[in-house]
């Protein structure tokens, strides 16, 4: 069988899980933009995005075998994605007991280098707003805002009751919207 | 009136978000995807061989110990000596003759 982008999810998991490497690296490619976003939004743009990036790849890599399609791989690439991100925020509070706090600053990273002088000031902005998130409300409005799922879908995803999803996004839309006044029309 | 006013702010949330985060990894994420499941599954591959000898070792080391047991106990109940220290028991146990200068280096 032909990979590439024809190729199905079912077929590329299937073929992935029988060991074959194309298809597994076409599987990173098309979800590469998935993780990337999760990722970046819960973490920032950090040194250490990228490996969680790869630490999701791993992680789907083993569950393939397992997968049983009940839902779409990309909400499951989602879910393991905020998973890898929980982790490593785990981490950070771990770590920032021996040294010191990391400054807000180096969480938004470094600017896409493609980006124009207004653009980088946006996307900051945005990071920004973003860290100054509870981590359980960034997973929210991540998936809620950012991709697309309804509120049940986000419910199930992250594993909170309905009620929960609500009052999270509607404060952390309200919080989102006082710090990037500047950029909202209206 | 606030609900339109909601959904418009809501709109623009999500364009902010599209737009201010990066939907790419540095370049070749792929290669170095592709390189972190191959050492994972090196590392599975070890672990695995690992947990593997630590069971066979546990499938020979508790038999083993269950046959010692039942030697000594078999021992003990043959002999009819009352037992005044670990020694004579262990002497009994697994009929070790006693050391003595002539035979503590005779093997």
């Amino acid at each position: 069988m032909d990979i590439g982008p024809a190729s199905t999810d079912a077929d590329l998991i299937d073929l992935a899980a029988g060991g074959d490497p194309c298809a597994f690296r076409e599987l990173v490619r098309r979800y590469e933009a998935t993780v990337a976003r999760t990722v970046h939004g819960m973490l920032g743009n950090t040194a250490d995005a990228d490996d969680a990036g790869q630490e999701v790849m791993v992680r789907l890599y083993r569950a393939l075998a397992t997968f049983r399609g009940e839902a779409s791989l990309g909400t499951y690439v989602t879910r393991i994605a905020l998973n890898v991100c929980f982790d490593q925020l785990k981490r950070r509070r771990r770590q920032a007991w021996q040294f010191w706090q990391a400054d807000e600053d180096e969480q938004v990273g470094l600017a896409d280098p493609h980006d124009t002088g207004a653009a980088i000031e946006a996307a900051q902005a945005v990071q920004r707003a973003l860290v100054a998130l509870k981590p359980d409300y960034r997973a929210v409005v991540l998936l809620r805002l950012l991709h697309g799922y309804s509120t049940e879908e986000t419910a199930d995803i992250i594993g909170i009751p309905v009620g929960t999803v609500l009052s999270r996004l509607a404060r952390a839309k309200a919080l989102l919207a006082a710090e990037l006044e500047d950029y909202l029309d209206g | 009136m606030a609900e339109m006013h909601e959904d418009w702010q809501e709109r623009q949330l999500a364009a902010l978000l599209a737009a201010g985060l990066r939907d790419r990894f540095a370049p070749h994420f792929d290669t170095r995807a592709m390189a972190a499941v191959r050492a994972a599954q090196a590392q599975g591959g070890l672990a695995d061989m690992a947990e593997r000898m630590a069971q066979a070792c546990r499938r020979v080391a508790v038999p083993a110990a269950v046959l010692s047991l039942m030697i000594a106990a078999y021992n003990v109940g043959a002999g009819s000596a009352p037992f005044e220290t670990v020694g004579t028991f262990v002497e009994a146990a697994f009929s070790i003759p006693p050391a003595t200068p002539d035979t503590a280096f005779s093997l």
